[in-house]
């Protein structure tokens, strides 16, 4: 069994990257990181955690990309999934926030299928950080 | 959007209730009809006698018509089926500070002073 | 002003074609209402009472000929020939079909312009001083910076789906244009002790229904680590913003319920964190920035007696007198182009209009205008050997009312005739005090005035900083409206003092006269301001004449 804080995680699913979908494996041990908690908190308990879920309760609920951006922050470098209400058109914002891929549920790749996400996909090297930045 | 919770606008008991959205296409400013079609004129819109059976039409509408219309939902009516609210008069005349109305190039409602 | 490199333009085009795609979804019956609506408000395109409304981004308010006419161009093509312009600097077409919007997107695509996040919860439109590189108190152009921030909250990726929309607005000099203390983030650029260029940091102001004024967050944040400082205000607010009510989910309520102190202190430890690895700013853009905000080559005009002509006709003195602001530099002015005539519609130009203007900035100011929050337009360089060209050809177009910062310069919101958050008129009162005064013809002598007129809670017409605000309510169906006194948006931000219990569609220009009438026999004299007056006697002899008179 994963080491896992919670009985919330979801082991099933589809995994989107930019690649397009697969049939999700978990990498163990996993902890789930909610948008409540502080990753400032974290550094200790994630130490040799393999992948973290962040949990994303509706597609306005924004937190979960600043969690994200604030666990890299802080070096954590193992997989970073979003799970739950995210749509198609916000797959660029979580890549870009320093996830590596969101995991869904049948009916959501029902409802978007996978060429939609590759749509987006295709938009995450699309950002004005390469021009403001040197 | 219902205004189910309100007993009276400007003193007036509702007389009667009717069916309202906007076209998804055009954002047209629509009423339901006697004969279950969306129409212009809130004068042809079909009065219904009583909020609950309007609630009931709204669902109904809400169902079959969820990507033709956009926020379906229902709307009082004085006697002469003119809509009490001020809102709902500017959504059937079309903006006061203009004098055009509010479908391109088309007089909905047969200039009525209200 | 700025011009769109490769990166701009391709980023804008393909925002166009994702509109198409994900719209076509939704007509396609795919997309649900509830799954379509926050990327078609990502996109600035709201429904209204009667139709779609897109609003179009115009950055800190400022244009090209070329763009202002492609703006006729729409407003002739997809609208009923005109366009309002709004208190952010932007520009609002309210007679939208949906069929048609892509369409509309791909001709602003082609003058390098969007609609992208002028709706959502996301960092909107920064505004900006509408007297930009033209002031003759200014430190630096605020254009510059805001074009940074532009950029850098342009599909910003983790504070796009925030608590709630997020306003910034920048000013360049110490006398605020540009109501700084009532955004969420207010920029004042400053100097400090050793004559370096920086920034002052305002935050948690806003109006609505919980108005307050700014507090400062720093005095001073050096120009290099401003975009990384920013991050760390968004962060925090991002992840501790209230989500559970959206009334109480600006920043303000944040830093209201946790006090400036706390929010201080994330916000600064989230930037002590991420400083270290903050990239530093690209100087290719910075440089390009630079070169694309400087002065244009301005005309070593030749000498024109502005006063000489004042004295020949009294027309042009009376426009002159209100509509032409100081320039840095003394061949030139800048002029303020009313959308206000009396008994119009605040802020709405016409096709035509809008052509007589993009001509005008053409032909006599260096290619440029702005749009400012009064809802005007501006000519912000004009040598001074212009100015009677440029009034007849106002006159011509039914834009020379004589009337900035008057009683009738009103800014309303759109208001119940258009706006499906609204609770009442706000346009019809403005025309109607307008007429009222411009039929006493007491304009002149009532002198400085600001109204402001809101048609809901939201205070998109910023009601609480009106040296008169008025603020329409709905009581059970009927149009009520409230009135404040002695707000101000300056840098001497204040907010207005409510009076009492609210007034009738009917009875609100008559309470509106007593007040001025008041004001005008009261008054040490023709020198003492409406503000300053009601500073020197306070609320309550104008609570006397409204309520027991």
């Amino acid at each position: 069994m994963p080491d896992v804080n919670s009985t919330s995680i979801n082991l099933t699913g589809i995994y989107v990257t930019d690649n397009g979908f697969a049939a999700y494996k978990a990498l163990t041990p996993i902890r789930a990181v909610t948008v409540e908690e502080a990753p400032e908190d974290l550094d200790e308990v994630l130490n040799g955690i393999a992948e973290v879920h962040i949990s994303f309760a509706s597609p306005a609920d924004g937190r979960g990309f600043s969690t994200a951006r604030c666990l890299r922050d802080r070096g954590y470098q193992g997989r970073v999934i979003a799970v739950g209400g995210l749509v198609c058109d916000q797959y660029r914002h979580a890549r870009q926030s320093g996830f590596d891929g969101v995991l869904i549920s049948q009916e959501q790749a029902a409802k978007m299928p996978e060429r939609h996400w590759l749509e987006q996909a295709n938009r995450v090297a699309v950002n004005y950080r390469a021009q403001i930045y040197a | 959007m219902s205004q189910s919770k309100l007993k009276t606008i400007k003193g007036v008991h509702p007389r009667y209730f009717a069916v309202t959205a906007n076209l998804l296409l055009t954002g047209d400013v629509v009423y339901l009809s006697p004969t279950g079609r969306w129409v212009w004129d809130v004068t042809h819109a079909k009065q219904f006698k009583t909020e609950t059976s309007a609630e009931e039409a709204v669902r109904e509408c809400q169902s079959l018509y969820a990507n033709q219309t956009v926020g379906i939902y229902l709307i009082a009516l004085d006697e002469a089926g003119w809509p009490l609210s001020t809102k709902e008069q500017l959504r059937t005349k079309g903006p006061s500070n203009y004098h055009h109305n509010n479908r391109n190039g088309q007089q909905l409602v047969a200039n009525r002073k209200r | 002003m700025y011009h769109y490199q490769d990166f701009d333009r391709d980023f804008v085009k393909d925002r166009v074609s994702e509109f198409r795609t994900i719209t076509q979804r939704r007509i396609d019956g795919v997309l649900s209402e509830d799954e379509y609506k926050p990327f078609r408000l990502q996109n600035g395109l709201y429904l209204q009472l009667h139709a779609y409304m897109l609003q179009v981004a115009i950055p800190y308010g400022t244009l090209s000929s070329r763009q202002m006419h492609k703006l006729a161009d729409i407003a002739e093509r997809w609208d009923k020939g005109y366009g309002h312009f709004t208190t952010r600097q932007n520009i609002q077409f309210n007679w939208m079909k949906l069929a048609d919007v892509g369409d509309v997107l791909e001709a602003l695509s082609e003058v390098d312009m969007h609609a992208i996040q002028t709706s959502g919860n996301c960092i909107r439109n920064v505004t900006a001083d509408h007297f930009a590189g033209c002031a003759p108190d200014e430190i630096e152009d605020p254009r510059m910076v805001a074009e940074l921030l532009r950029q850098w909250s342009t599909a910003h990726p983790e504070f796009a789906f925030l608590p709630r929309k997020f306003k910034i607005a920048v000013s360049g000099a110490p006398n605020d244009r540009a109501v700084i203390a009532f955004h969420d983030i207010g920029i004042q650029i400053v100097q400090n002790r050793d004559g370096e260029t920086g920034y002052r940091i305002l935050i948690g102001g806003g109006l609505g229904r919980t108005p307050l004024i700014g507090q400062e967050l720093s005095a001073f944040v050096p120009k290099a680590d401003l975009l990384c400082y920013l991050e760390a205000v968004m962060h925090i607010y991002n992840r501790y913003g209230r989500r559970d009510n959206k009334y109480k989910a600006r920043i303000k309520i944040l830093v209201q319920e946790n006090g400036l102190a706390q929010t201080k202190a994330q916000i600064d430890a989230y930037f002590a964190q991420i400083k270290k690895t903050h990239r530093p700013l690209s100087e290719t853009l910075l440089r390009k920035i630079k070169d694309d905000f400087a002065l244009p080559n301005l005309s070593k005009a030749s000498a024109f007696d502005l006063e000489a002509q004042m004295a020949l006709s009294p027309a042009f003195a009376r426009w002159a007198g209100q509509s032409v602001h100081a320039h840095r530099d003394e061949n030139h002015v800048s002029i303020t182009i009313s959308l206000k005539k009396q008994g119009a519609t605040p802020g709405d130009a016409s096709t035509a209009q809008m052509r007589v203007m993009a001509e005008l900035a053409k032909a006599y100011a260096y290619d440029e205008l702005r749009v400012s929050h009064e809802q005007n337009i501006i000519l912000p360089h004009v040598p001074k050997e212009h100015l009677l060209a440029i009034y007849q050809a106002l006159q011509e177009a039914d834009l020379a009312a004589a009337n900035i910062g008057l009683v009738s310069d009103i800014i309303a919101c759109p208001g119940l005739d258009y706006c499906s958050l609204a609770t009442a008129r706000s346009i019809t009162i403005a025309q109607q005090i307008a007429t009222h005064f411009e039929g006493l013809k007491t304009e002149y002598d009532i002198g400085p005035m600001k109204i402001k007129i809101s048609g809901c809670i939201n205070a998109c017409g910023h009601h609480h900083v009106g040296h008169i605000g008025i603020l329409g309510l709905d009581r059970a169906g009927v149009e009520n409206y409230q009135i404040t006194i002695g707000g101000d948006g300056t840098q001497d931000a204040a907010i207005g003092e409510r009076t009492g219990p609210g007034f009738s569609y009917e009875q609100i220009i008559g309470a509106i006269d007593r007040i001025i009438a008041h004001y005008l026999a009261k008054r040490t004299g023709k020198d003492e301001s409406f503000l300053a007056y009601y500073k020197r006697v306070g609320i309550t002899p104008f609570k006397e004449v409204l309520y027991h008179a």
